[in-house]
């Protein structure tokens, strides 16, 4: 992907250029689906998310710095998005959604690809209330590494903390979540 | 080897099962540890439920109505390009000023007045952390109550998007990745002075309402600051049914008797971050030495 080109389209967009930014939205909507796709496990949450970080973006564009990689900047809002976003779902009590997404899984006929199979079980909304009540550092790190299954270098240089820093706090993240998931009664 | 195994030992060895580059004898190691350990089982099985084919293969099975159908989507909502919400300062700026445009009014968040409701809304988020000290109370009595309710009002975020309009004008400010904003933030010479908050309220007329009454009453801190001012029992409900007034945001203010110089001390800002609420940051950048503010000045402890 053109990275010149997408921090071009950044730079109009921001000046107001809407086909800018529509060329924008066809060449990364893709990955930001994947990337929420991790979060949610529902590709029409992932729809939903993905469209609220576009909304954010346009309308945040002044606070872009055109210096750094637009694609960068961009999936940092939507990676705190979807944070915000499991946070909520926790603390709001959105079990209706979580039932209707298990529902759909549940009613879905068989996925065609066997890797995206797995689809949103019982123990993942478990997963997702634990993780949204890690702290926030440990919740940084472990969803990085653990759910977007970022190399943990890489990890370390984004989150700004040095590597040894982020192998402890992923230990503490892992031993927590498996603390909480026991609490609320998850089975091995 | 296996009754060895501690549970650190177990998490680097399902560090190298995702990168797929565990032998037999290892794979072997997990299962026997797992075996006897329930909560290192129950790591292996949040392992399992996370597995997802890696970034580039999984964005080739990202379904291409999908992707096709977004734009349609983002265009309904996008505000319309003469109406300057991409150059707002703050999200709701634009919704808020196409809604008053609507009902032919005036929205105070726009025009020269802005910097000043912005003030006042972060002087209410900073001033009220004074007051964690009832939060703690509750947290004791309430169990999570006070956290959960902190998160609902998403106060922090809303607090630190206010935050940057004001400082934009102190300086530039460009956007944080999330994780590196507690640190900058924590920064004393960061923060505003109390003195430039107040002077920013007090050209204000005293009956101006800054927040309407159902963003007031949304607004968790600022019950709590109110209740603490009135005395009142802070777990007790209570309804906003007036507003904010300019008149009320300096009271509280001068409540504090702290000394114009003083920065918003960062343990009050800190004490917000300490409820784990998700942290939108915003960085300072490099700025010249003269610049720079002096070092806090407080007269006592809030």
């Amino acid at each position: 992907m053109d990275t010149s080109r997408i921090d071009a389209l950044a730079r109009a967009s921001e000046r107001g250029d809407r086909e800018a930014f529509h060329e924008l939205v066809e060449m990364l909507t893709r990955p930001l689906l994947a990337a929420a796709y991790r979060y949610t496990r529902d590709w029409e949450a992932a729809r939903d998310l993905t469209q609220d970080t576009w909304i954010k973006v346009w309308e945040h564009l002044g606070r872009y710095d055109p210096a750094r990689s637009f694609r960068s900047w961009l999936l940092t809002v939507h990676r705190n998005h979807c944070l915000s976003h499991l946070r909520r779902a926790s603390v709001r009590r959105e079990l209706a959604t979580e039932d209707a997404i298990l529902e759909r899984t549940a009613s879905a006929d068989p996925a065609p690809d066997p890797l995206m199979a797995a689809g949103r079980t019982e123990f993942d909304v478990l997963l997702r209330s634990a993780l949204a009540r890690l702290p926030e550092n440990q919740l940084q790190v472990f969803t990085r590494v653990d759910l977007e299954q970022a190399d943990q270098a890489e990890a370390a240089r984004e989150l700004g903390m040095k590597f040894s820093t982020l192998r402890v706090t992923l230990h503490f993240a892992r031993r927590r979540l498996a603390g909480l998931l026991r609490e609320m009664g998850a089975e091995p | 080897m296996n009754r060895k195994l501690t549970c650190e030992r177990f998490q680097d060895l399902l560090d190298l099962r995702a990168a797929g580059r565990l032998d037999e004898q290892g794979r072997a190691a997990l299962a026997s540890h797992a075996a006897g350990c329930p909560d290192c089982a129950l790591l292996l099985r949040v392992q399992e439920a996370l597995a997802l084919p890696p970034p580039a293969e999984l964005e080739a099975r990202v379904p291409d109505d999908l992707v096709t159908g977004m734009w349609a989507q983002v265009e309904q909502t996008l505000p319309a390009p003469d109406s300057g919400a991409a150059k707002t300062w703050a999200p709701w700026v634009g919704r808020r000023r196409r809604a008053a445009e609507r009902a032919g009014g005036r929205d105070l968040s726009s025009g020269p007045l802005a910097p000043l409701l912005a003030a006042a809304v972060i002087l209410f988020a900073l001033l009220s952390g004074y007051l964690w000290s009832e939060v703690r109370h509750l947290q004791r009595r309430e169990g999570r109550l006070a956290v959960e309710l902190a998160r609902q009002d998403r106060l922090v975020d809303g607090f630190l998007q206010l935050a940057s309009g004001i400082l934009a004008e102190r300086g530039p400010w460009t956007p944080l990745p999330a994780g590196q904003s507690r640190e900058r933030w924590s920064r004393p010479e960061a923060a505003p002075t109390l003195g430039e908050l107040t002077r920013l309220l007090g050209q204000l007329p005293p009956e101006t309402t800054l927040l309407s009454a159902p963003d007031a009453s949304a607004f968790f801190w600022k019950r709590l600051a109110w209740k603490g001012l009135a005395g009142q029992d802070p777990g007790a409900p209570v309804v906003m049914d007036d507003g904010l007034q300019a008149a009320e945001a300096l009271a509280l203010l001068h409540s504090l008797r702290l000394t114009p110089e003083a920065r918003i001390p960062a343990r009050w800002w800190t004490a917000l971050t300490e409820a784990d609420l998700p942290v939108v940051g915003f960085a300072e950048a490099r700025r010249p030495a003269s610049h720079r503010a002096p070092a806090i000045h407080e007269e006592r402890e809030p």
